[in-house]
């Protein structure tokens, strides 16, 4: 498993293009396993529960991909960054470290540290930084507001310069051992629908 | 057959009427920044995402589908053989408009190489704008002498081709 996803219409979620890449061949989403996080995870399960999805929408410059299946729906508004400003709480949820096979749904608190532009081949997208470390598996992960009725923003990955992708500790690249995060605006994600 | 093509490449601006909003919005401001239809293209099925971010889970980004949808893009619009019975259907879809036909060779190539025709839609029209403004025959021709100078290391290759 390669990252998170989540609904954001009628059958319809999304994650970040790197996360499904190009090729839409035996593109699978997994399910957590359980319905709530109060249930206490078998981490030595490893039987998951999957269904085939295709690729509807892709905005590569800004990673965002839309998805489709034909099942579920939000119980939260899609928002975006301006809903959010500096000092304010969120919450975000992903898997991280699925890369490796771990499969747990995880929660984790942050604080918005910064509203930011970020450029892609000279179009800027609104994002906004998370005071908070991120792992593999947690890209295409929504980030909420605090009471968790909204989501502002997608986690698309760590701040690096360059992009990083210098060098690898253990499969770790020690340029995102920090805790500025970027999330992307879901405002754009509006607009794919 | 040829010529009935050609229809396709007339008034190339409203090529891009086969985009939908949110990736018009972009490929406006990146056109309307002075890049040509080419450099768009590839930017567009290059570019690795927002910049200075290292993407958390998936895969890095990857060039080689610019060039593999070129080769495609040459195959059917430059008469070649592997494209015949999609080339004819394209024909009899470009009377329904350049939308329809647009995207009827977005999936079939999309299916070729293996990928979704929501992120190769762009380019595809982008670089039919850019075949437009060179002239199909001479974009073709282009074509070919590189190919041709690629097998051949003793010969220079062609000036790039410019929108």
């Amino acid at each position: 498993m390669l990252g998170s996803a989540f609904f954001v219409a009628p059958g319809k979620l999304a994650t970040t293009k790197h996360v499904t890449g190009a090729d839409q061949t035996n593109l699978v989403l997994v399910f957590p396993r359980n319905d709530t996080l109060l249930t206490y995870e078998d981490t030595s399960n490893t039987q998951v529960r999957f269904i085939p999805t295709k690729i509807t929408a892709v905005d590569p410059l800004r990673d965002i991909c839309i998805l489709e299946i034909s099942t579920g729906a939000p119980r939260y508004h899609i928002t975006g960054t301006d809903d959010v400003a500096p000092g304010d709480p969120v919450v975000t949820f992903g898997f991280p470290h699925s890369d490796t096979g771990r499969l747990v749904l995880t929660l984790q608190n942050a604080d918005v540290g910064a509203r930011i532009l970020i450029d892609a081949a000279g179009i800027k997208s609104k994002h906004i930084v998370m005071n908070t470390q991120a792992r593999p598996g947690q890209s295409g992960g929504p980030v909420f507001t605090a009471d968790a009725s909204r989501v502002v923003a997608m986690v698309i990955g760590s701040y690096a310069p360059g992009g990083g992708g210098g060098i690898s500790l253990g499969g770790i690249d020690p340029a995102t051992l920090h805790q500025t995060t970027h999330a992307i605006s879901a405002e754009y994600i509006k607009g794919m629908l | 057959m040829a010529s009935d093509l050609d229809s396709l490449f007339s008034d190339p601006d409203d090529l891009l009427d086969a985009l939908p909003a949110y990736q018009r919005q972009s490929v406006d401001t990146l056109l309307n920044s002075g890049k040509s239809p080419e450099e768009v293209a590839q930017l567009w099925l290059t570019t690795p995402g927002p910049s200075n971010t290292f993407p958390f889970g998936g895969e890095r980004f990857a060039s080689v589908f610019y060039d593999k949808l070129l080769d495609e893009l040459e195959k059917f619009i430059c008469d070649d053989k592997e494209y015949l019975a999609e080339r004819r259907e394209l024909i009899s879809k470009v009377e329904a408009g350049k939308v329809v036909a647009t995207s009827f060779m977005t999936t079939v190539i999309a299916t070729h190489l293996g990928t979704t025709p929501a992120l190769l839609t762009p380019a595809v029209v982008l670089i039919l704008i850019s075949v437009s403004r060179i002239g199909r025959r001479a974009w073709c021709e282009a074509r070919a002498e590189v190919r041709k100078a690629s097998q051949d290391p003793s010969k220079p290759l062609p000036p790039a081709e410019k929108a």
